[in-house]
């Protein structure tokens, strides 16, 4: 499991002038005892022996890197050099709306980054505002009565969903019958995890032709066994789901509840709202829609919005305004009595909140309308650009803010996506939704520009023009990368998932 | 304001492309009666509005000093190089490295992590962060229950009350059973554990320094945990690690907790991360994301996801946990602040806390204060006269921000939860132990310091 | 690909080879050939009682991971743990190195049910 000190060499030499290179270091690699960057202050004082009994220490310090400042900067430097991201790259992942992070965001962060959860709550006072706002605010833009800021991320967000729809069936003495979640085939990966991890059985329904969820097969697998529907919409193929209020007519009818992923928001933030739709629970990815930083995979934020009925059952501790004779005051509300309980620690991830509510500040009201107009709006045109650069869309109709494209049969998507590396385009969401096969789902965003959305299309159409030309380019692309195809067999046989100074 | 790119002419040309003739024809999918929401928020601000705006927000909150708060978060000494390095905008907008040909650079810092957090606890295996630390505690619970096949957790209420929150409501719907066992005085006994241990148990959970700030005898409770077959979780501050032995060498299975102390702004509790390290044995069971190194075409090292079939992205309603984010951009802040600080700055901040508050604790007891004696390491409790809460506003009067309330249910009667770190000055003890000794003594005036407002409505949105 | 005449298939690609009322299982070479390169098998325990259609083992590739069905019930009487150290038996030995685990059948007409070597390349080919 862990790397050898040095490896015996079991490639092959090839005549490949990247093999010359050498393999960039680690940050162990650069250290050298006895350097250090970093000096804090210093107590000196009794020894640690004395104070805590030497049984209780280590027997000697950990083995971490001694680099001076500059080795440091460089390092990290370096590897930031190695790294797309969108503020340097075209970035069309579909499902993930990796658009524009603005950087007022940050600056306002920052005013709030060294307050103390456990405070007293009448020193923070403008946090507990802030977050109180920022609840009424996403209450109005997705339609629901009260939302819950804790959730850690989209994923967990649906696990606090899920878990109030069970704890609602609990209550109403129904937790025993219900049994099921239905999914489509096309939802995320995380919808039938969730359901899992609240002790339910997935039951997936299949696509229609139209692309979206099979309605007579819904109606087949809908009961009063049936705990709740999971829907995205629009849907992962980017399509809206025009049969949604008959959909929620029938699940409430059963007694299921309707549970909206917000992955995929950005189509509609500010023109319609999931409330209306007919969803009893929403969550909200807040990397996407309202531009925290997907950071490469986190911290995310998923609040999580609910009906009326269902605001007992949220986790606690919520944020109550209380109207005294002295003016207004926040404080926590830890006295819930049908909470599920709590789903992280503290109050969620706050200084994401801070950057989410900075945007809704800045775009406001109208602003968010724009967004979903002009996300759809660039992704329709690119749909056009697309099939006129030689690419399929099986599900041919105006899409919202994102849509899937083959390449043409023959070619794998995985090399056309590996050959866009290359132009320093990073490539869309490939093989998801898992219902269209080689799939390609691109999502632009509404922060790209025409003159993008055109170099994006011109770039699909020359990979395919050189694949007609020079066939085995395409399989071996990328080339010039940081590095080339990866060995993921090996990395997954013998994991080395540590650097390891000496052998073990 | 807003960061859209179109001239009016670049739409119209769009639209013409398509083929429509306004933007809403392209919403033409959506039921009439979903149309145009009367959405209440406010109108947008332009930039020098908008921060003026947060500054009145920010202004209306006090920030601590002096490192005294603790309960799983603490002010530590970043480095400024930290935050530099790690904020560089490749890093802060790049998305999650499924494309590893250009993403080795967050690769390679997460394949770093992963071989500190190994060092740091001694468990070869880490993953790439988690949400938190409540929220890895409760993966940790589930991830003993798969490997053994028993469905009841022990956990001593020693470990982080909102982490044995965050499980319970975890474990719930799996109907798992939980048995707490509260602390003797204010320590876990390794006798009441063991009273609680049998075949049915999949694994003990115990922190250390617990809640309270005392550390625990963990080679003890290891070994009656592994008597019974179960697994033995710790639940561990990073820093301490630094100086205290490491879960692997107390015979942990699991070591698991809260990485924000190794770097990152307390940031009114998140976001930080979580972080879990097993044994070789535990690997299959891990949750999350991991890296793994392997070797490009040319033969060059290169990093990549990997072991990715225990995920929910492949599995669905099989995978490990729901979990699909790691908090990437918190651990690698505290990546570069471990490399930024090295062993030896890693070890003058553990021990320069642990001083402090032995000084604090010493200078308390001189002012005749109940400071509860036990081995502790940079927190401790303190009995005080006056509610835990009423003690905590009353110094916040003073702008001293200190005294994590401690409940009820630990049997202690009022007391509070003082802490010290390296940036605990001399200043700043003696101005905590004044103040505090003057509220403590000022008991009978307590009509002054009771709220006179009233409350005539409440509202939760 | 290949599909020996001796033994016997579920439609859902394990191989089974009968000796007396034990059989050994495995998964086919076309199953193989569609999942990839084998990193990792996850076995069944010895001893564990298993019902036909049960998923008791999983196959995982890097981008897949596939469930291994019983394809009879009975006892679980021995796995194959060299697979843990070397999966890309499961590849390279289909019907050889790569078999899985081996079951006491509770009932031996359960093998009735099975289908032949043609009739699993016909389910095969209309994948």
């Amino acid at each position: 499991m862990i790397k050898e000190p040095e490896a015996p060499v079991t490639t092959p030499i090839t005549t490949s002038s990247k093999q010359l290179e050498a393999d960039f270091p680690l940050i162990f690699e650069r250290a050298k005892p006895g350097r250090r960057a970093a000096h804090p202050p210093v107590r000196e004082g009794a020894d640690l022996a004395d104070l805590l009994g030497a049984d209780n220490l280590r027997q000697s310090p950990p083995k971490l890197p001694e680099v001076s400042e500059l080795d440091l900067v460089r390092h990290y430097t370096q590897l930031a050099h190695r790294q797309m991201s969108i503020d340097a790259n075209a970035y069309f992942l579909g499902s993930c709306t990796m658009k524009y992070n603005p950087k007022v965001n940050e600056e306002a962060a920052k005013l709030f980054a060294d307050i103390h959860p456990y405070q007293d709550p009448d020193s923070v006072q403008g946090a507990l505002e802030l977050l109180y706002n920022l609840q009424s605010y996403l209450e109005q833009i997705t339609g629901m009565d009260a939302i819950t800021l804790q959730p850690a991320a989209g994923a967990h967000g649906e696990l606090t969903g899920i878990l109030m729809i069970r704890a609602y069936h609990d209550a109403n003495g129904e937790g025993d019958t219900r049994t099921k979640v239905i999914v489509p085939d096309g939802a995320h990966g995380t919808n039938p995890a969730t359901a899992t991890m609240v002790g339910y059985k997935v039951v997936e329904v299949p696509t229609a032709a139209s692309g979206e969820v099979d309605i007579n097969a819904l109606k087949d697998v809908l009961d009063e066994s049936v705990a709740a529907i999971m829907l995205t919409n629009p849907n992962t193929l980017g399509i809206f789901e025009t049969n949604i209020l008959e959909i929620s007519r029938l699940a409430h009818e059963v007694g299921a509840q309707l549970y909206y992923d917000g992955a995929n928001t950005n189509a509609i933030v500010g023109r319609a709202r999931p409330g209306d739709m007919g969803f009893d629970v929403v969550h909200l990815n807040l990397h996407k829609t309202f531009t925290t930083p997907h950071g490469g995979g986190g911290p995310g934020t998923g609040p999580v919005g609910v009906k009326a009925h269902l605001a007992d059952f949220l986790p606690k501790p919520r944020i109550k305004q209380e109207v005294t004779t002295d003016g207004t005051r926040f404080d926590f509300d830890e006295d819930i009595p049908h909470s599920i309980g709590r789903m992280r620690s503290y109050y969620g991830n706050f200084g994401n909140l801070v950057r989410a509510y900075t945007y809704i500040c800045a775009l406001g009201c109208e602003g968010l309308k724009d967004v979903s107009g002009m996300a759809v709006l660039n992704a329709n045109y690119l749909r056009i650009k697309l099939k006129e650069a030689g690419y399929n869309v099986p599900f041919d109709r105006i899409n919202m803010h994102e849509f899937v494209a083959q390449p043409p049969d023959g070619l794998k998507t995985l090399d056309i996506a590996k050959a866009m590396l290359d132009y320093g385009v990073h490539p869309m969401t490939v093989y998801f939704p898992l219902v269209v096969k080689e799939a390609m789902m691109v999502e632009p965003t509404e922060t790209e520009s025409l003159e993008t959305l055109d170099a994006y299309a011109e770039v699909l159409a020359d990979v395919l023009k050189r694949a007609e030309h020079d066939p085995d380019f395409l399989h071996e692309a990328p080339f010039d990368t940081p590095v080339r195809r990866l060995d993921e067999v090996k990395a997954a046989r013998q994991p080395v998932l540590r650097y390891a100074s000496e052998p073990s | 304001m807003h960061y859209l790119p179109h001239t009016p002419e670049d739409i119209a040309h769009m639209l013409e492309v398509i083929g429509v003739d306004s933007i809403d024809a392209l919403f033409a999918d959506m039921p009439q009666a979903l149309h145009n929401p009367n959405i209440n928020v406010p109108a947008g601000l332009d930039e020098v509005s908008l921060l003026n705006h947060l500054r009145d927000l920010a202004a209306k909150n006090q920030t601590p000093t002096g490192g005294l708060l603790g309960g799983g978060t603490r002010q530590h000494f970043i480095p400024s190089v930290t935050p530099h390095l790690a904020m560089q905008s490749e890093f802060v907008t790049a998305y999650t490295p499924y494309q590893p040909e250009v993403a080795q650079g967050l690769l390679q810092a997460t394949f770093e992590y992963q071989s500190m957090m190994a060092e740091l606890t001694g468990l070869p295996i880490s993953n790439a962060s988690m949400y938190d630390g409540a929220s890895s505690v409760a993966e940790a619970a589930l991830l003993a229950v798969r490997q053994t096949k028993r469905k009841r957790v022990v956990v001593s209420t020693g470990v982080h009350p909102e982490a044995r929150e965050v499980m319970a409501t975890y474990l719930k719907p799996l109907d798992i059973a939980i048995s707490e066992v509260n602390l003797e005085q204010l320590t876990t006994s390794t006798d009441v554990i063991s009273n609680e241990l049998g075949d049915d148990v999949a694994c003990v959970i115990v922190q250390n320094p617990n809640f309270l700030g005392y550390l625990e005898t963990m080679p003890t409770l290891a070994e009656a945990t592994h008597d019974v077959g179960a697994l033995f979780i710790a639940v561990v501050d990073p820093l301490s690690l630094a100086v205290l032995a490491s879960p692997a060498e107390y015979g942990a299975d699991i070591a698991v907790g809260d990485g924000q102390v190794l770097g990152n702004p307390t940031n009114f509790g998140g976001p930080s991360f979580g972080f879990m390290t097993v044994t070789d044995a535990l690997l299959r069971q891990l949750p999350g994301r991991i890296v793994g190194e392997t070797t490009d075409v040319d033969g060059k090292r290169a990093f990549v996801l990997t072991l990715q079939a225990r995920e929910q992205h492949i599995r669905r309603s099989k995978a490990k946990s729901n979990i699909c984010s790691n908090h990437q951009l918190a651990a690698l802040m505290a990546t570069v602040n471990m490399a930024a600080l090295g062993p030896q700055g890693l070890v003058e901040l553990a021990t320069s806390s642990v001083r402090a508050a032995h000084t604090l604790a010493n200078k308390l007891e001189a002012s005749s204060l109940n400071v509860l004696r036990g081995t502790f390491f940079n927190e401790f409790v303190v009995q005080t006269n006056r509610p835990a809460t009423d003690v905590r506003r009353l110094l916040a009067e003073h702008n001293i921000h200190a005294g994590v309330p401690v409940s009820p249910s630990y049997g202690l009667g009022d007391a509070i939860i003082l802490a010290a770190t390296e940036l605990t000055q001399d200043d700043d003890i003696i101005n905590l132990v004044d103040a505090l000794s003057e509220i403590d003594a000022n008991i009978d005036a307590n009509q002054v310091d009771t709220p006179v407002e009233k409350v005539l409505e409440v509202a939760h949105d | 690909m290949e599909t020996p005449e001796h033994l016997k298939y579920r439609d859902t690609h394990e191989w089974s080879k009968v000796d007396g009322d034990v059989i050994t299982v495995g998964i086919t070479d076309f199953a193989q050939d569609a999942l990839g390169d084998v990193v990792f098998v996850e076995l069944p325990e010895v001893g564990d009682e298993v019902a036909l259609g049960d998923s008791i083992a999983v196959v995982e590739s890097v981008k897949t991971a596939s469930d291994i069905y019983a394809p009879a019930s009975g006892e679980i009487t021995e796995v194959n743990s060299a697979l843990e150290s070397s999966p890309e038996q499961v590849n390279e030995a289909p019907y050889g190195d790569g078999w899985m685990f081996k079951i006491r059948l509770s009932d031996l007409s359960q093998l009735d049910t099975m289908i032949d070597a043609a009739t699993y390349d016909d389910v095969a080919e209309a994948e």
